[in-house]
């Protein structure tokens, strides 16, 4: 894949979540290594979303 | 002194003389590196990072110690770039963005032990970072409009603030809490964008 698509791809998933500037810091380093479908990423920005709640 | 100004000489300051002990990449070859002292993260990112590494561990995702030691401390100031990059050392070319992930990796990771020597705030919000080796770090902001591969180009994270390069090569800076700040020209210092008006 090209890698500014998969820029692309956690750009779409940081949106679709709603996530803050803080909160998809957390996504960034949760993928680091790991090839996760977008629905993946979205789980896990879910999951970071409810653990790292409020205005952060 | 403008905002722009101001918010280029105090991530100056945030960079140089600090030595970064944390470094990875990730999606896209985006990566961030933490530098200076390692602050202890409060307890709701300290519980979020916990629950990452263990659906990490779950899927099998490889965990280094150093991974470890960051989802337990951030650094006093943490750098991270999610537009395109390069990385010389010598004046020759080490690796980049679009390097092959195994490359780029090992390019960015090489920056653990290193020190700021300088930094250089250019137009356009380019940035380039020296660090001890003789090693440069060239970010430059591409992603631009409201197209943009990605909704920002690079950041400077501090425990009280952060800079944030976005896609119309401005430079925001905002709380902890994700609240906008306004410079106060006359203090010389930032205040919550809802306090300054």
């Amino acid at each position: 894949m090209v890698r500014k698509d998969d820029i692309k791809l956690i750009d779409a998933v940081v949106k679709a979540a709603g996530l803050t500037k803080e909160q998809r810091k957390l996504p960034h380093r949760a993928i680091s290594g790991e090839q996760l479908s977008y629905r993946e990423i979205l789980e896990e920005a879910k999951a970071i979303q409810r653990d790292f709640p409020g205005k952060r | 002194m403008q905002a722009a100004e101001f918010a280029a000489a105090e991530i100056k300051v945030s960079l140089v003389g600090r030595k970064c002990w944390y470094a990875y990449t990730s999606v896209g070859n985006t990566f961030q590196v933490a530098l200076g002292r390692k602050i202890p993260r409060g307890a709701e990112d300290l519980k979020a990072r916990a629950g990452l590494a263990a659906r990490r561990e779950a899927r099998g995702a490889v965990e280094t110690p150093a991974d470890a030691e960051f989802d337990r401390f951030t650094g006093e100031s943490n750098l991270l770039v999610w537009c395109s990059w390069r990385l010389d050392q010598g004046g020759s070319p080490l690796t980049s963005w679009d390097d092959q992930a195994g490359r780029a990796e090992a390019g960015v990771r090489g920056l653990v032990g290193r020190t700021v020597k300088a930094v250089t705030v250019g137009p356009g919000w380019n940035l380039q970072v020296e660090f001890t080796g003789d090693v440069m770090l060239l970010v430059f902001p591409d992603h631009v409009g409201p197209q943009a591969s990605f909704d920002g180009n690079w950041e400077l994270w501090r425990p009280d603030q952060a800079y944030l390069v976005g896609t119309d090569l401005t430079c925001e800076v905002i709380d902890r809490e994700n609240r906008p700040m306004q410079l106060q020209p006359r203090q010389g210092r930032w205040r919550l964008e809802d306090e300054a008006k």
